[in-house]
């Protein structure tokens, strides 16, 4: 067969394919139509929006600002010993147990490479330029002078959008090419070495240490950050100090109320359900409010909560308030192991703490791994409602950008709220394909 | 002494009476601490008679406008209404939204499939807060001002300030009675219909149950609107400009700033939650249901609509009454963008007045109270989907 028929083949191919689905009915026929125009036009405006019409120089010149607000910039050590810690052993995991190496390397790379070259050339900043204007009304000529704030962005070898691609992961300490280079040589490196360890990812032993080491990372990372007075945490890494916070401890909490809800004493059960129920009976909104509010109106206890620091404040309602519905699903997770299982630990004499720990436990947390993830990406996109009690989180930052800057800010919030939501979105995003992943991994439903 | 303690321990029913005692104690102690706390220490409302303060006009309806005259307890009880203005209409949009787009994720044509896609995983994995912000402080802060407003002028008016639409007025102080005889006819209606049902069950005849009731209805609701001499009447918005020189929108219904904001935001959040829901429920349906339904000649809205969404309906409705309560619970982050719903008509009484777990009570309860309305209606339905 000529190379023609074989092309002219695979046409056909695609004719028929579209005539199949695309074309069948004629109810089909228009729905194709309509949703191309919305598609063409969604993807027209976009690329105009994105080349042509946006204004990133906001964006660039308030980068720091989104990722660590006013941290101070000498104690940028703690960030960073941080963000290398997590990196080392989200590369490890990923190489351990994640998918193919080389699709992986490649993203890191072009990735990098686009960061820190963008990095080196320019520097947006504020110039304010004289200006003096005549105006002629009624005869008379008026002269205004004064400041026009401009905003420039120039030096660099790439066009504007381009570094609008590279904002969400911008340098956020001035000159920090080499710490950059390096964060992005772990992420490499890490996975090739979790490669290698791949052989091991059966071996308990392997898996407990990981375990463990996960565990660790979140007061690790808290802990370096103790250095700092909590007035200076905001943004994107007050969000996600909270969310960690949140996660670790709501997890435990959680777990304790699951096995308060099935334990065989009564006044536990019942208080566990109390506690769940009345938690979540509120929406998060009004206990974190009712924390923030709170003074001596709960007599001593009210007023020793009160007086601890209202960060602080936020994150134990965070822990309470993701525990009660974290409880809800583990419990379901209990509920799902069969009653022979517990019957066979007893029989073998087992006690009561190793049936569950060894028996019960393991098999409970794996059948619903998705669903607690789920809550997780839950508590993910509740901390922007930090922004509602007065502390400075992401969403809050790009509203104060937006009403500081407003003479250079005239019209920008889409790029603002795009960049804001970007970084809200990435997150909640990976968690949600890791719950996904987990699902088909641990297959849930299918054994 | 040792042999005596262990033998009381692993004694079952004794170890069950001890623990039962301890942790029952601490619980009573603790319910009785916040409930002394709330009632005992601080059993003071006197503060709920007081005047609210400072006028809040943010509600769509003017009866729901808090007035700086008004009793602190009014301006709450507007303050729910106002939730329950935007958690209504949020809750049959986004179920709207919610089931097109469910349905059209499982569509064969590819390019529907797809932009339902990008719809669900763009709007579930954003914060509502942001979505809040970004309509509230982005987009319709930057529509034109009031004076120089856009649409059609007396009829829909855009502006920063909000949408005007026309809604109905009350001609008298007496309207409402109005609504009484609506639900009255309502409830007649019904049991008019079921009555007829239940003989046409026993006697094969045909009864037109649905024609009766709705026969009944409207004849109610004209007798009764003629009766009390046309109570509503429909009202246009106009924009007035007052002494002063300021412009304001009279008459009609105002969508403000807030409460749109907050409607779309929350609409379009939910609505990707729903979907999910509608598509995963569908996808439950024995695909074998389908095939039948295909070889007794229906046509793919019959097949749909009389084979695959009731049976979808039995799996969604659990899901959905969640996502209804998570509906209601989140509509309260309106506050942060201004919208005159509870949480802030209550926090300003806090800051005003004290009174916190007073006030918060009052909050807890609303949520309590709406929450199982809504599981009530979905159980009802649940009820009435389910299998007999």
């Amino acid at each position: 067969m000529s190379m023609l028929a074989v092309r002219r083949d695979a046409i056909a191919e695609r004719i028929d394919w579209a005539k199949a689905n695309l074309f069948d009915t004629r109810v089909n026929t228009a729905i194709t139509l309509v949703s191309l125009v919305a598609a063409v036009a969604f993807l027209f405006l976009t690329v105009r929006y994105f080349l042509f019409q946006a204004n990133w120089g906001l964006v660039a010149l308030n980068r720091k600002l989104f990722f660590v607000g006013s941290y101070p910039a000498d104690e940028a050590f703690r960030v960073w010993i941080a963000m290398f810690l997590a990196v080392t052993l989200i590369a490890i995991t990923y190489g351990i147990w994640g998918g193919r190496l080389r699709p992986y390397l490649i993203v890191v790379g072009a990735v990098a490479a686009l960061v820190l070259t963008l990095g080196l050339g320019v520097e947006p900043r504020i110039e304010e330029r004289a200006f003096t204007e005549i105006i002629e009304s009624g005869g008379q000529q008026t002269t205004i002078s004064g400041i026009n704030r401009v905003l420039v962005m120039e030096g660099g070898w790439a066009p504007s959008w381009l570094y609008a691609l590279s904002l969400g992961l911008a340098v956020p300490f001035g000159s920090t090419w080499v710490l950059m280079a390096g964060l992005f040589g772990t992420l490499a490196g890490g996975a090739v070495i979790g490669k290698q360890l791949a052989r091991f990812r059966s071996n308990p032993v392997m898996l407990q240490g990981m375990g463990a080491l996960w565990v660790l990372l979140i007061p690790a990372i808290v802990l370096l950050q103790l250095g700092v007075s909590t007035n200076s945490w905001e943004s994107a890494f007050l969000d996600i100090i909270v969310f960690s916070v949140g996660v670790f401890f709501s997890f435990f909490i959680g777990l304790a109320l699951a096995m308060g809800r099935v334990s065989p004493y009564r006044a536990i059960r019942i208080s566990s359900v109390g506690y769940i129920e009345v938690v979540r009976a509120a929406p998060l909104l009004v206990w974190l409010l009712f924390a923030t509010f709170l003074k001596d109106e709960l007599g001593p206890v009210g007023a020793a909560f009160s007086s601890i620091d209202l960060v602080y404040r936020v994150m134990i309602v965070f822990a309470f308030f993701g525990g009660a519905y974290i409880a809800e699903v583990i419990r379901g997770g209990l509920q799902s192991v069969p009653r022979g299982q517990r019957e066979a630990a007893q029989s073998i004499g087992l006690s009561t703490i190793q049936m569950y720990t060894l028996i019960i436990l393991p098999q409970a947390i794996r059948a619903v791994i998705p669903a607690i993830i789920g809550r997780f990406i839950a508590l993910w996109k509740d901390t922007a409602l930090l922004a509602a009690i007065s502390l400075v989180n992401t969403l809050e930052k790009s509203r104060k950008v937006l009403g500081g800057q407003t003479d250079i800010a005239e019209g920008a919030f889409f790029e603002i709220y795009l960049i804001v939501a970007l970084i809200y979105w990435v997150i909640s995003y990976m968690l949600s394909r890791l719950g996904d992943t987990a699902e088909s991994r641990l297959g849930v439903g299918r054994r | 002494m040792k042999q005596y303690v262990s033998e009381l321990w692993y004694h079952g029913s004794t170890r069950a009476n001890l623990v039962n005692v301890v942790v029952g104690t601490l619980a009573v102690i603790i319910a009785t601490y916040l409930v002394y706390s709330i009632f005992v220490n601080l059993f003071d409302f006197r503060f709920l008679t007081g005047p609210y303060g400072s006028p809040d006009r943010s509600a769509i309806f003017v009866f729901l406008h808090v007035e700086a005259s008004d009793p602190r307890w009014l301006g709450m009880l507007k303050g729910a209404g106002n939730t329950i203005s935007v958690v209504v209409f949020a809750i049959a949009l986004a179920s709207l939204l919610g089931l097109f787009v469910g349905v059209a994720r499982l569509s064969t044509n590819p390019i529907l499939n797809r932009l339902g896609g990008i719809y669900v995983e763009t709007f579930r994995n954003l914060p509502l807060l942001l979505l809040m912000f970004f309509f509230a402080f982005g987009v319709f802060r930057s529509l034109p001002q009031i004076e120089a407003r856009t649409g059609i002028d007396g009829f829909f008016m855009v502006s920063n300030r909000g949408i005007a639409v026309p809604w109905l007025a009350g001609a008298h102080d007496f309207w409402w009675l109005w609504m009484i005889a609506l639900f009255a006819g309502g409830a007649v209606a019904l049991w008019v219909r079921r009555r007829r049902e239940q003989q046409e069950d026993l006697t094969g005849q045909t009864m037109h149950g649905n024609a009766w009731a709705l026969a009944i209805f409207l004849g109610v609701g004209v007798v009764s609107y003629v009766l009390l001499l046309f109570p509503l009447r429909p009202a246009l918005p106009e924009v007035v400009q007052s002494d002063a020189g300021f412009f304001a929108y009279q008459h009609g219904a105002l969508l403000g700033l807030g409460y749109i904001s907050a409607l779309v935001s929350v609409t379009l959040y939910f609505g990707a939650f729903i979907a999910e829901i509608v598509r995963g429920s569908i996808q439950a349906v024995p695909h074998g249901q389908v095939e039948a339904a295909s070889s007794l000649g229906f046509t793919t809205y019959q097949r749909f609509t009389l084979v695959v969404l009731p049976q979808a309906l039995r799996i969604m409705i659990p899901a959905l009454n969640n996502e209804f309560q998570n509906t209601n619970k989140d509509s309260t982050l309106a506050h942060v963008i201004a919208f005159g719903e509870i949480v802030l008509i209550s926090n300003r009484i806090v800051n005003n007045a004290g009174n916190l777990l007073q006030v918060y009570l009052f909050i807890f309860i609303v949520f309590i109270v709406t929450n199982l309305i809504i599981s009530t209606i979905m159980n009802t339905i649940n009820k009435n989907v389910q299998l007999k």
